[in-house]
This record gives C-alpha cells, sequence and structure tokens, in this order.
C-alpha cells in the first residue's frame, strides 16, 4: 500500500463476518467440528460474527452475493475431498479481494498432505484441536483487523473517522452535520431518506486534517496519488464537476487565444464549450459513419502529419499557416463502444502536437482486463521519451462505480512535461471551493476497487455482455427455425470469429480482444477497411438493433422504430442507455447482476409478442395513450410501428442523417468570437427551415447521437441543405408523433394551439 | 441477499393528552383504542401527558405529520386553555400546514375560542366517534399533508426512487449495486446507506426533467425557488457559488469590456475575468486595526469615482466600451458587514446596467425583517423597475442554509437590458456537468422550501436568538473577569446600545434580548464608533450580522497600537481545534464562528466553556506538551519545553516587532499596478511563458497568478499586475508572512498562488 493504513471504525467492521467453511453433515461428533464450534463462540466473545456454510459450493455462492467478510476459515476436510474446487474457491477469493486473509483449519496430523498450491495462496493454518479456541480466535481476530484496517482508501477513511469523532463545527457547510435539516419537516424527511451519515460527513475545508482539493494536501492529495498508481498516470486530479469540468480544465490547461486544436468531431459538449473559453482554432478530425448511421472511428488518415498541415491550410480562421496545433482530441472509447489502438494514434499524431487528449468518460474501466491492452490512454505498454504530453479524463461515475459528477483527470508526461503546480490554476477554473465531499469519497473508493479486485470486475461485465450477446443470437435462430419469415432483434457484432459462428463460440475465445476487432474484411462493421488492429469494438456496449434497415443501410418496406421499443422497455421499468432511429444502447456495467439481461431478453420478447398481434396500445401502453389520446386511441402497436416507420420513409430521415454528417457546415468565425456575439445580444432567433446561409449562434447537437451537427460559427449553405433538411425530417416527425419527440441541444420547439410545432434557433444577426 | 439499508418513512402522530397516563378512566380506555389503532395501521405515536411536553416535543421534533391536541387537559380551565392555545401557535409559526386536531368533547365546545379553531384542522369528539374512524381521518389528512410536504423535484425524484427500474444506462453503480461487489465499495454503500445510489441516476429518466433544458420537474423546481427567494428567474448550480459566479460573468463580460469588481472578491471572480477577457475595474474596501476588511465606502460606487478610474486605466488603449457593463459587490462579507444594498444598487445603476450581489454567505437575509434593505431580492418582484438595473445574487446554499456542498443558485431580476432564458443558458451549462448529481439538486431545493412561509422567519429568528444569547454570555463572562482586573475574550459588537424603550444607553451584556434580534440600529456600524474602528462611514450604510460572531482576542488597543501583552487568535485556534471544534476563520486577533441554522444551545455553551479552559490553561502557562501534543510533535525541538503563556507571549512580541498589522494595512491599503489582463497573465502562465521565482527576485515582476493571504482571503496582487518593489507594500507583507512561518512551525500562513519551496514562497511571473 502506498499510503498510511486507516482503521476501519468499529460500527462499520460489524458488517464483517468471519466465513467458517467446515462439513457439518458427515460427523457430527468429530472433533474438528466440536472444535470449529468452540472457536465460533470465542470470535463472538471477541465482538466478531461468525457465518457458517458447509460446502465449498456454499461458500462460493456466499462469497460472490457479498465479499465483504474479515477471515475465511476453510476446513481442510472439505478440501481434501474436492482439490480442484477448492482451489477455485481461493483463487476466486484472491481475485476479488487481494488481501482477505484464509487460513486451513486442520490438525497438524495432515499438514504434510497439503499441496504446495494451497500453501503458497493462503495466510496460515490453524490447529484444531491442537490449540486452545481461544488462541486460535485471537490469532484470527488479529489477522482480521490487519485486513479490515487495510480496506479503506486515504480520503474516505479520513473522512470515514472524522465523521467519528463528533466534532462541533462553526464552520459550513452550514446545516453542520444534518442539524439544520431536523429543524423543519421538508428538512427532515430529507434527512431521513438520505440518513444522517450522508450529511455528517459532508464537510468543507475548514476541516484541516481531510486536506484540501484546491491545493491537493492532506489525504485528498494521498488519494490522487494512489489513483496515479491505480491506473497508471503520472499525476491524477479528482474533479467534482462531471467529466464536463475535467474536459474543460484539460483545453484550459494547454490552449490560449488563436492556437490550433485538433478536435474529434464526435466529442463532448464540454470540449466544445472548452473551445470557446480558451479561445482556440478548431481543426476537426472527421470519424467515420456507417451506413446504419453509426459514428465509428476517426481513421488514421485524419491523423498523419500530412493531413494536418492540409487541415491548417484549409481553415479560413487560421492566419499562420505555419503555426503547429497545440492539442489533440480524441474520444476513446466513442459511445457505441469503439476503441482505439492508442499506441498507434499516441505516434501518429505526437508527429503533429504535444499533447493528445483521450476523452475516455466512458471507459474508465479498460486498464484492468487485458482484453483491452494496448487501447487506452494509460496503457501498459512501451512509452517513448518523444511521445506528445497524453491525458485522459475518465467519467468514474459513469462506468465504475462512482455518485454523478465524480471524475478523474491522469496525466502522463511526454516530451514537453506538465507542471502540476500550472495546471492547478486550470483546475481551480473549473471546480468548487466548497467541494462535496462523498463525491471525492466514492472517487477514492472506486480506485480502490479497481486496485483490489479490477480484473474479477470487469471480468464479471463482459461475461454477462457475452452470454447476452450469445442468447439474442440463438434466440433468433430459434426463431427463424420455428418460422423462416419470423424475425427478432439483432445485435451489432461479428457474425462470425475465425469461421466459427458467433452463437457457437467458446466464450473463452470472445474474452480476446482478437475477436472484436474490426477487420478490415469483414462486413457487419460497415466502416471498410481501418487498417489492420486499429478499432476494436468494447464487448460490454451493447447495441441492439431493431428490424427496418439492412446492414448496407437499405430501409425496408416494413420496421420497427427503436424508439418505440425503447418506450416500451422504459414504461416496464427497464431503462436503456441511448436509442437512435434503428437501435438501441445498453451498457453492461460494473452494477450489472448475474442474469439481470434476463429480464431484457423478457422485456423483448413480450414486445414482439404484442407487436405481432398488433396489440391495442391503450392496454401495451396506457401512459402514451393517456397523455395522448387523441392522436394513439384505437391503435395497435404494430400500427403505430409502421406509421412510424413510413413516416421516416417519407421524410427521408435517415437519408439525410446521414448526408447532414457526412458533410462539415462552413466555418465563419470561432467558437469564442462567436460566444461574444452571443453576450452582446448580437443574436436573433429564427425558424429552422429560414437558416440556409445563416451562422448558428449555438451548438446544434441531435441526442443521440451527441455528436456536434453545427458548432457556434458555422454555417450551412445550398450545398450543404442536407444539414436544415434532416433537422426539419426530425420537426416533421416530432409534430407527428407527440411523446417520441427528438432531443436537439440548442433547438428549441414553439408550439402552436393545433399541436403544430417549429424547431427554433439561435442565429447571428446578419 | 443484501439486506434494507434504508429506512422507510413511517407516520408520526404527537397526541398531547393527560389521560395517556390514566388508562383506568373512561377517556384513558378511549384513548388506548386510538393507541392501538395506530399501531394497527403501522403509525408510530409519540405521546404526551402535558402541555410543556407538547411544546417541548414540537420544538424539537420536525418530523411530526400530525398533532393531535386535547382542548381539555389539565384543569380544563381558562389558564390551561390558555396553555393549548399557546401551543397551537407555536405548532402554527413553526409549520402553517401540519395537520392539527383537537380533541374535546361536546361539552368542552363553548370554551374553545375562534382563535383555536381557525389554528387547528379538525375536530375530534373523543366519546363520540370510533377509534378506526378518527384513526381514519388523520391518515387521510397526513396523506394530503404529505402530498405537499416536498417541493417539486425531491417529490418526483422520490416517487421515481419508488419504481425500481432495472437501468442499462449510467451511472454505472446502478442504484449502488457495483460497490457492494467488493469489501470497500461495500463500506461506502453501507456508510452512505441505499438512498443516495438509488436517487443517484442519470439525465435519461425523463420524467425528472433536465437540469441542463430546464424541464419538467427541475423547471418547476425553479420556478418554485424563485418565488420563495422573490427572483423572476432562478437557476439552480451544481458546482458551487464558483460555478454560479463565473456563470453570470460569462453571460455579461466580453473580451476588453470593463467590469467593476470587489476587490474583496472570491476567487471566482477572478476566474470570470480569466474567462472573459474581461478589464478590471476595482474598488476597495476599508480595513480596520484587526485587520478586519470592512465595507465598501459610499464614494467607491461614485459614478465620477468609476469614470475618472476608466480614464486612467492602464488598458484603456485596448478597453471597448467607455462604461462598466457589469458590477460585482460581495454582500454581506466574510466577516458580516451588511451594506445596504438599496442604496448601492442605487449608486452603481448610474454606472453599469447589470449588478451581481455575490451574496454566497447570505442566502437567508430576505426571511427576516432585520435584513431589509440589505440584500438584492428584496420586497415583491414585480416591483422592479424595468428601467432599473438588471440585478443578480448568487447564494451557496449550503454555506449558512440548509444544503449539500456545492449546491448554489443564481437569481435573476430583470431591468434594463434583462437577461433573456435561452441565451443565458448557454453560459450556465458551460458551468454544469451533463452528469448532474440529484442529491445536490435536491438537497438546494429542500434548503429553500425549509424557508417557505413561516418557516423562514422561525428559522433565522432561532440563529439570531442563540448568537445573540452567545454573544451577551460572552460579554457578561468579559464583564466578570473584567471586573476584578482579569482578561477574556469579548465578542466583536457595540460595547453599548440605545434600549428602544427607555432612549438611555445600556451595555450590550444587559440588553434587552428581544431588542438585539429584532432591530437593526443595535448592529449598525456608526461612524466614528471605536468599537468596529472603520472610518469615513455613513449613517446606515452598513451593519454588522449578529449571526456572524467574531469572538476577538486580548491584544490590539483602541488606538492602534498593540497592547503589553496579548494572545493571538492562531494559538486559540490550535486550542479549539485539539477540543473538535472547528471555527470557521482565524486572523490575528479574532476567530469566527457561524450561527447558522444548524445550531444548537450544546454548541454554543461547549464553546464558552473550551474558551474558559483555554484561559485557565493559558494563566496556568500549562505545558504545550499537554494542551498542544500534535504541535509539539511536529516541532519537538521548537516547542519542547514551553509552556502556553510563553508560545503566546512570544508569537505576541513577534507581531509587535515585526509590525506585521501595518505591513498588512499597507498591502490591503494600495492597488498593484496593472500590466496585462487576468486572461492574458493566465494564458502566458498555461503555456509556460512564466518562470518560477523566490520572493526575493520577483521585484517589479508581472505575476501569473493571483496571490491572496489566507485569512483574511481576499487578493493582494491580482494576474497581470506588479509585484512592486522589493521595499514596497506586497513584497515587504509577503516576506513578513514568510518570516512567521519560519518562526513558527505549525502556524504558517496561507498564500494561495505561492509555491512553498526550498522554505520560502515562489511565484510564478511572466518572462520579461
Amino acid at each position: 500500500m502506498s499510503h498510511a493504513k486507516v482503521p476501519l471504525p468499529a460500527s462499520l467492521a460489524q458488517r464483517y463476518p468471519v466465513l467458517i467453511v467446515v462439513n457439518t453433515l458427515e460427523h457430527p461428533d468429530s472433533i474438528v467440528l466440536r472444535s470449529a464450534e468452540a472457536v465460533g463462540r470465542a470470535l463472538q466473545q471477541h465482538g466478531l460474527a461468525v457465518e457458517r456454510v458447509s460446502s465449498l459450493d456454499d461458500a462460493e455462492i456466499a462469497f460472490r452475493a457479498d465479499p465483504a467478510y474479515c477471515c475465511v476459515i476453510l476446513g481442510w476436510g472439505l478440501c481434501e475431498e474436492n482439490l480442484a474446487l477448492a482451489l477455485h474457491l481461493i483463487q476466486l477469493i484472491r481475485q476479488r479481494t487481494a488481501q482477505l486473509p484464509i487460513m486451513l483449519g486442520m490438525s497438524q496430523a495432515h499438514q504434510s498432505r497439503v499441496p504446495l498450491e494451497f500453501v503458497e495462496n493462503i495466510d496460515g493454518f490453524i490447529w484444531q484441536p491442537e490449540d486452545s479456541p481461544e488462541f486460535v480466535a485471537g490469532r484470527i481476530e488479529a489477522a482480521a483487523r490487519r485486513y479490515l484496517d487495510s480496506i479503506l482508501p486515504p480520503f474516505f477513511g479520513a473522512l470515514v473517522n472524522f465523521a467519528d469523532t463528533h466534532e462541533y463545527s462553526w464552520h459550513t457547510p452550514g446545516h453542520t452535520g444534518g442539524t439544520a435539516f431536523m429543524k423543519t419537516a421538508v428538512g427532515r424527511s430529507f434527512l431521513d431518506f438520505y440518513g444522517e451519515q450522508m450529511l455528517r460527513c459532508d464537510l468543507s475545508v475548514s476541516v484541516g486534517e481531510l486536506g484540501s482539493l484546491n491545493d491537493h494536501s492532506g489525504p485528498i492529495a494521498e488519494a490522487e496519488k494512489n489513483a496515479a498508481r491505480v491506473f497508471g498516470a503520472d499525476y491524477t486530479f479528482f474533479s467534482v464537476g462531471g467529466s464536463s469540468a475535467s474536459n474543460e480544465i484539460v483545453l484550459h490547461s494547454a490552449v490560449t487565444d488563436g492556437d490550433a486544436v485538433l478536435v474529434d468531431r464526435n466529442c463532448h459538449k464540454s470540449l466544445n464549450y472548452a473551445l470557446n473559453m480558451s479561445g482556440a482554432v478548431p481543426l476537426y478530425l472527421r470519424p467515420r459513419r456507417n451506413a446504419r448511421g453509426l459514428i465509428g472511428p476517426v481513421p488514421r488518415s485524419e491523423l498523419t502529419p500530412e493531413t494536418v498541415a492540409q487541415k491548417i491550410a484549409e481553415s479560413p480562421l487560421m492566419t499562420d499557416k505555419q503555426a503547429r496545433p497545440v492539442l489533440a482530441v480524441l474520444t476513446n472509447s466513442t459511445y457505441d463502444g469503439l476503441c482505439y489502438n492508442v499506441q498507434t494514434t499516441t505516434r501518429e499524431l505526437s508527429q503533429s502536437v504535444d499533447r493528445i487528449h483521450y476523452d475516455e468518460a466512458w471507459y474508465a474501466y479498460a486498464r484492468f482486463n487485458p482484453l483491452y491492452e494496448g487501447r487506452y490512454g494509460m496503457h501498459r505498454g512501451e512509452r517513448h521519451a518523444d511521445d506528445a504530453t497524453v491525458t485522459v479524463t475518465h467519467s468514474t461515475h459513469k462506468l465504475l462505480a462512482a455518485l454523478s459528477q465524480a471524475s478523474m483527470i491522469h496525466i502522463r508526461s511526454g516530451k514537453v512535461p506538465v507542471k502540476p503546480a500550472l495546471f492547478n490554476e486550470a483546475f481551480m477554473m473549473h471546480t468548487s471551493t466548497s467541494p462535496q465531499y462523498s463525491i471525492l469519497a466514492s472517487t477514492d473508493v472506486s480506485a480502490k476497487m479497481m486496485d483490489d479486485a479490477g480484473e474479477y470486475l470487469t471480468d464479471e461485465s463482459i461475461g454477462e455482455a457475452i452470454a447476452f450477446r450469445q442468447a439474442m443470437v440463438r434466440l433468433g435462430n430459434e426463431v427463424r427455425k420455428r418460422k423462416p419469415q419470423d424475425w427478432w432483434f439483432g445485435v451489432w457484432q461479428p457474425d462470425e470469429v475465425n469461421g466459427v459462428p458467433f452463437a457457437d463460440l467458446d466464450p473463452q475465445t470472445l474474452r480476446q480482444g482478437d475477436a472484436w476487432v474490426l477487420q478490415p474484411s469483414a462486413s457487419w462493421h460497415g466502416f471498410g477497411d481501418l487498417g489492420r488492429d486499429y478499432c476494436m469494438l468494447d464487448p460490454i456496449k451493447v447495441t441492439v438493433l431493431t428490424p427496418g434497415q439492412t446492414l448496407e443501410g437499405q430501409m425496408e418496406a416494413s420496421g420497427i422504430p427503436a424508439p418505440l421499443v425503447s418506450s416500451f422497455l422504459s414504461s416496464r421499468g427497464i431503462v436503456v442507455e441511448k436509442t437512435e432511429p434503428y437501435s438501441i444502447l445498453l451498457l453492461f456495467s460494473l452494477g450489472v447482476t448475474k442474469g439481470k439481461w434476463g429480464s431484457l431478453v423478457a422485456g423483448l420478447m413480450e414486445f414482439k409478442k404484442h407487436y405481432d398481434s398488433n396489440a391495442s396500445l391503450e392496454l401495451v401502453m396506457p401512459e402514451l395513450v393517456a397523455s395522448h389520446g387523441e392522436r394513439y386511441a384505437g391503435m395497435g402497436l404494430k400500427d403505430l410501428a409502421d406509421a412510424m416507420h413510413q413516416d421516416m420513409l417519407a421524410s427521408k430521415l435517415l437519408h439525410n442523417m446521414d448526408a447532414a454528417f457526412s458533410l462539415l457546415p462552413d466555418v465563419m468565425s470561432s467558437p469564442r468570437a462567436t460566444f461574444a456575439k452571443l453576450v452582446k445580444g448580437q443574436i436573433e432567433q429564427i425558424a429552422v427551415r429560414d437558416m440556409l446561409d445563416r451562422t448558428v449562434a449555438v451548438q446544434v447537437v441531435p441526442y443521440p447521437p451527441g455528436i456536434p451537427l453545427m458548432m457556434p460559427g458555422e454555417k450551412a449553405g445550398a450545398d450543404k441543405q442536407a444539414i436544415i433538411d434532416y433537422l426539419l425530417a426530425m420537426e416533421l416527425f416530432d409534430s407527428h408523433f407527440p411523446g417520441f419527440e427528438h432531443d436537439n441541444h440548442g433547438v428549441e420547439i414553439e408550439r402552436d394551439g393545433q399541436g403544430g410545432l417549429t424547431y427554433r434557433v439561435y442565429v447571428v444577426k446578419q | 441477499m443484501i439486506g434494507r439499508t434504508n429506512k422507510p418513512l413511517k407516520m408520526r402522530v404527537l397526541m398531547v393528552d393527560d389521560d395517556l397516563g390514566s388508562p383506568a378512566s373512561m377517556r384513558g380506555r378511549v384513548l388506548n383504542e386510538l393507541v392501538d389503532e395506530f399501531a394497527s395501521r403501522n403509525a408510530e405515536l409519540i405521546k404526551a401527558t402535558s402541555y410543556e411536553d407538547g411544546l417541548a416535543a414540537v420544538m424539537s421534533d420536525a418530523a411530526l405529520h400530525c398533532i393531535c391536541v386535547d382542548w381539555t387537559l389539565g384543569k380544563n380551565d381558562d389558564s390551561s386553555h390558555a396553555q393549548a392555545l399557546e401551543l397551537l401557535r407555536s405548532i402554527r409559526q413553526r409549520n402553517e400546514n401540519v395537520p392539527v386536531f383537537l380533541m374535546a368533547d361536546r361539552n368542552a365546545k363553548k370554551s374553545i375560542t375562534v382563535e383555536a379553531m381557525g389554528l387547528a384542522d379538525e375536530f375530534v369528539w373523543m366519546l363520540e366517534d370510533t377509534a378506526p374512524f378518527v384513526v381514519g381521518r388523520v391518515i387521510a389528512a397526513i396523506n394530503r399533508y404529505l402530498e405537499h410536504l416536498l417541493p417539486p423535484f425531491t417529490d418526483a425524484l422520490l416517487r421515481y426512487t419508488m419504481k425500481d427500474e432495472h437501468s442499462w444506462a449510467a451511472p454505472g453503480h446502478q442504484g449502488g449495486i457495483a460497490f457492494t461487489k467488493s469489501p470497500v465499495g461495500r463500506v461506502f454503500f453501507d456508510f452512505f446507506g441505499e438512498n443516495l445510489f438509488r436517487t443517484d441516476s442519470g439525465i435519461e429518466r425523463g420524467s425528472l426533467g433536465s437540469v441542463l433544458d430546464h424541464s419538467g420537474p427541475v423547471a418547476d423546481s425553479e420556478a418554485y425557488v424563485a418565488r420563495i427567494f422573490g427572483a423572476h428567474a432562478s437557476y439552480s448550480v451544481l458546482n458551487g457559488t464558483s460555478g454560479s459566479n463565473r456563470a453570470i460573468f460569462m453571460a455579461c463580460v466580453g473580451e476588453n469590456q470593463f467590469a467593476l469588481c470587489d476587490r474583496n472578491c472570491h476567487k471566482s471572480i477572478e476566474q470570470g475575468l480569466v474567462l472573459t477577457g474581461g478589464l478590471p475595474l476595482y474598488m476597495t474596501p476599508t480595513r480596520n486595526r484587526y485587520g478586519i476588511i470592512g465595507p465598501l465606502l459610499p464614494a467607491q460606487f461614485d459614478a465620477q469615482r468609476i469614470q475618472a478610474a476608466i480614464a486612467n486605466h492602464p488598458l484603456r488603449a485596448q478597453a471597448k466600451g467607455s462604461k462598466p457593463v457589469y458590477a460585482v459587490v460581495t454582500n454581506c462579507t466574510y466577516d458580516g458587514m451588511c451594506l445596504h444594498a438599496e442604496r448601492v444598487e442605487g449608486m452603481l445603476a448610474q454606472s453599469s446596467e447589470r449588478i451581481h450581489f455575490d451574496e454566497a454567505w447570505y442566502g437567508y437575509a430576505r426571511f427576516n425583517p432585520l435584513y431589509q434593505g440589505r440584500y438584492a431580492m428584496r420586497g415583491d418582484p414585480a416591483s422592479h423597475p424595468a428601467d432599473g438595473p438588471t440585478v443578480f445574487a448568487t447564494h451557496s446554499t449550503h454555506k449558512l442554509l440548509a444544503a449539500l456542498s456545492q449546491s448554489s443558485f443564481i437569481h435573476i431580476r430583470n431591468g434594463r437590458n434583462p437577461v433573456e432564458h435561452s441565451r443565458f443558458n448557454e453560459s450556465f451549462v458551460i458551468q454544469a456537468s451533463t452528469s448532474p448529481l440529484y442529491a445536490l439538486f435536491a438537497s438546494n431545493e429542500v434548503g429553500a422550501a425549509m424557508m417557505d412561509g413561516n418557516g423562514g422567519y422561525s428559522l433565522t429568528q432561532d440563529s439570531l436568538r442563540e448568537a445573540v444569547d452567545f454573544r451577551q454570555a460572552l460579554a457578561r463572562t468579559h464583564r466578570e473577569f473584567a471586573s476584578r482586573g482579569d482578561w477574556f475574550f469579548q465578542p466583536w459588537n457595540a460595547p453599548q446600545v440605545c434600549d428602544s424603550k427607555t432612549g438611555k444607553m445600556v451595555d450590550f451584556a444587559d440588553a434587552d434580548a428581544e431588542q438585539l434580534t429584532s432591530d437593526p440600529a443595535c448592529w449598525e456600524l456608526e461612524p466614528g464608533a471605536e468599537w468596529h474602528g472603520f472610518a469615513g462611514l455613513e449613517k446606515g450604510w452598513c451593519m454588522l450580522d449578529p449571526i456572524k460572531v467574531g469572538i476577538m482576542v486580548p491584544g490590539m488597543g483602541a488606538d492602534g497600537q498593540l497592547l503589553a501583552e496579548g494572545i493571538p487568535a492562531p494559538i486559540l485556534g490550535a486550542f479549539l481545534y485539539r477540543n473538535n471544534i472547528v471555527p470557521s476563520r482565524i486572523t490575528d486577533f479574532m476567530m469566527l464562528c457561524l450561527f447558522s441554522i444548524g445550531v444548537t444551545k450544546g454548541k454554543w455553551g461547549t464553546l464558552i466553556n473550551v474558551l474558559l479552559a483555554f484561559k485557565r490553561h493559558y494563566d496556568g502557562n500549562v505545558a504545550l506538551e499537554r494542551v498542544l501534543p500534535d504541535l509539539v510533535a511536529q516541532a519537538p525541538e521548537r516547542y519542547r519545553g514551553m509552556g502556553l503563556r510563553d508560545l503566546s507571549s512570544e508569537m505576541f512580541e513577534y507581531m509587535r516587532s515585526s509590525r506585521m498589522d501595518a505591513l498588512q494595512a499597507e498591502a490591503f491599503g494600495n492597488l498593484p499596478l496593472i500590466e496585462t489582463t487576468p486572461r492574458a497573465a493566465f494564458q502566458a502562465l498555461q503555456t509556460g511563458e512564466v518562470e518560477l521565482l523566490p520572493l526575493q527576485q520577483a521585484a517589479g515582476r508581472v505575476t501569473g497568478v493571483g496571490i491572496m493571504p489566507y485569512p483574511p482571503g481576499i487578493p493582494i496582487v491580482m494576474p497581470g499586475e506588479n509585484l512592486g518593489p522589493l521595499d514596497g507594500p506586497w513584497i515587504r507583507y509577503i516576506q513578513a508572512l514568510q518570516d512567521w512561518g519560519k518562526h513558527f512551525p505549525g502556524f504558517e500562513k496561507e498564500v494561495e498562488g505561492a509555491v512553498h519551496q526550498d522554505g520560502g514562497y515562489h511565484f510564478w511571473c511572466l518572462k520579461r
């Protein structure tokens, strides 16, 4: 451990029992069993709870469900009966908790029979019945205590212990440990709901023992250092404003007025805000899109020095054509799960820039599973002295376990090193001087969780995702076997690996990165030749396809638009991550429970059943009918699906969407100069239908896919009419299907009295 | 299976009835039936058998969902009825909406007054209705009450949480489940409780609305908050008032436009200058002999002075426009200086169309008449003149109202050059995360809901009352010691106030507490009064906020000269800290304690006990090993063998000989030369056009960072300003702080913006 141990307060330690695994069935009177019971009693006298199971299988179930034990005692009798299973159990415990003490309970006579593999993986023997129960209990307690005191990471540990000191606070926050909430009824219900603990540890920088986020001192600094070690960074900063703030910090620390920045067009909004604040001139890196409208990776050809030089030459805002860009930004992995070979992209980009930023908001777990090796910013591979400085941002809350707004910035210095003290000035620019300590603690905990058991935890979600993906294919096969013309949902993934159909693959094969690489020759991904080993699909990000569109992007005569499926699932209490016109994205995060996907499959099955029988919407989606009775009364589920599909065919929504994103609008002014016009009021709001040749004042970002259609300062002329047509097709769809409106950031919807609506957008005054 | 870790909310009913104690009587038997019936409906019954008991329960327990009061309790005569009425009034003062049932029988009907009937919601005729009927009425009333108890967003959030959805979206912990998969995560989950995680859901949940688009329950919530705080529009911010201030700054100021800034400003104002590229024009506050930063004087707001400052601005050549586009004033200050906001607004409106009051420490002012005229959102929002300035206020809800850290509000009243929502929102979202933590939003809203209706007055009045009680207790203790020629700490406020009944001056310690909590005149800084020591004030210009309690240590004379003996406040601070009491701030001669809503009697009582303990230890010169063992462990060779008084005297002598107070006065009293904008300085810093210089080599150089000694936490040099000569006020003061730290390890002064290296302060300066 890199930090001083932090005691686990007794109130929390109580929840960690000793697990005793001993066969109680076969030898009810055996001396081993009796001494185990005596040890159990002695442990209870020491204040340790005891949980007993009588087989290795039960032990595994108990441990998998909840690994919160302080010590495991394995009876040698059970182990001897099934050495392989026993060893498997020990390995499981090791993978998941690293330091949980495991002891073998046996009599000395049998010691010589214990194989080496056991001896090197356990923490000790206890000799029943040779030693007194008191003595044995004492040894167990000591081991348990050592272990419990190693559980807490630096900051959360300090916080837990401080909350235990019951200080009188004369500082902020004003609720002072929650007491203010107790004074009124509404406050009291808030306190009861969240619990006193949450409020007692809501503390501020006035508490010196906990350190400071502003100057990175004390336990906060230790926690950041610990996270840097765990995530493979030279420096790590914790942010409480989400990755939105983290991205802004990174840009602000490197970019100044007029600097050129290479930016993935498929980037989060926050990067575009950062372009505004820093005064950058953006040069966009254009990702590929496939025929189904999924956004792919930025191809390597976009990253070469020649292309970069060309972008500078073509940019109307770059006055100094000899200037070098100062930073490059890539989104890795993309929302849909496409991950770069980072060693390749880093080498390539290092020829043009001194800093590379990988926005890994959705990808913080990559370092902890060999599946992803070489495909994330803080990779374990070789570092080159002439590499650019690499920064990475992680939304800890997205796919690790942490509270919303928790995020990390990781830095690896390259040829132009980062000075932490200077970086901190940019850091403070986007944080609060009253940071929420529960968010910081959750980040700290998250790092420790991954340090202790990262591989185990990622393995579990990968395994669940693979099981779901294979099950969906098998179900489809079965459905069609029964009735060849029948339909089922597809999954966006390889049809086969090395000639073996996907459904028949050994799941172990699918745990190898090779299985998921976008091969140049494969047609399923639709991105063409990206180069060998350039990009991989992350198995835990599962895109489920609905009927209506072929792999080649051709629209079929009938189809089921995905928003209808999502809305149906949502009414069944199943929330999906993202819905595209004909696909749905699901995330298999750490929080996924075993078999949770079973209810998802059931939900999809139920949809199919109701769709096939054209069940009345009043019955299957009563809430929709209740809020828009005049529109949907009397319709069936299939009727609505057909109507939506036909509407999208007629307005060429997908065709326009594809064309719109293939075009980059014309750049008229930088994001910062455009924002200045907005501040000064030199803008006006007009209908989208009138926006030809007008410069937009705000970002226009359709969600999904969440990639900017237009940036502030850009305009669409007659040759880029598709951009406007795409927005108008969505406007038309929204007016036809109330309850299914698109979410377009930067576009405001104005409704007339008759259910009609108009998209409106801010443009710069002419 | 993971067991339940959250508590279900249970209905709680208080019953005030003496017959609860006499089960043998007829009424007692009927009551017992009621008790059983409540139990069978899973409601918790709290029993009180006297009005005093009942009153105590009402005052201390806000989680009562219904109160049943026996009108005939006690002697059932005029005096007992008066008590019952008093109880009813107290209930209503704290809570206008909680259902109150009056229990009586027919023959008591005549004695029930109209007022009592108005205060109660229902009558129960004890001997005539069945127990299930009465309990059914109570539960129906509770349900109606609970329906409207929670403000809009929190209500939607809690309802949504009940749904037990399966999520395939972010956040990845999925209602906390991911945490339970590892031992350390399990501790975290157990420690905070399940509900925090259950309510932490992503923005895909349409039924909660959007924090970024201000739609659905979020929009309802912000409208609700605007009503409570008297704004035209309010925004809930989850990145602290730091984020709120930056959002407003960015919405108002463009590159090279003038921004009129209070020099006593929060770091986020400096950040606003960097983000926008605005040109700063400063308003400089006063300072007194104790080193307390005082109010801005009226002259600072004078339109002609501001015009002159623009005309003489060193960077005027690059300026766009000749008037400030924005002005920001810190009100009230950290130390409790409340300006007359109405007058300030009137003066500033001549120079700027947009005025921002940074009320981070002052969110409660609207709810108590004591603060009348001294805060931004005064009176009825409809009365704000359309041709008046557009006014912003920012509140750190978590600071002095009840909310979680990082929650904050922006309130807006539109006048000339009004704010258009959709334009303003473009700067709002820059400061927001696309993954908001909903618990923060809910706490912010609950903090506002608590101040709605009678709640705001009764809660602020409680804090004022506690603060006044404490100040008087401290003043009395001080007087008692003084009468024996002994020393003690004293509160920083007027030593005498004018009694409103007699018109005579009385000692603060003897003043009527009622008057002290309601009469602003007791707290106004009289021009020329010695106790505050600020020169140049006008009558009524500035008031001390009673709830920001400064505790003065002995040592500073009325003439600004140090006395023969004194106790530096940092030593007192270390002693308190050792006793698990954490004050808000410690300056050289004062320690600041905030009497927020959360304050309790026990808390300030303990504070006085510990102050007395300090005195004992000081007078007895008790060994530092005993009183401050951590300090001795940190620097044993420096402190071993010393007593508390020894250290105190040494420190005090050092303060005298180094003339720290005079140096500080000079450093804050003068503004350094602006050479470039904060934005340009920051960009030079980030691109490495800077060098790190030790203090002695930094003379005449332009800094890349703001330099802010803490305390008092106000910048002495801003980014882009010149540090001045070696013997100039700024370097000399920083040098003195550095020497202090070397002399007294463990008591180093924090200097924000300085890098500690090789035992001294270093600063990033722009390359020449």
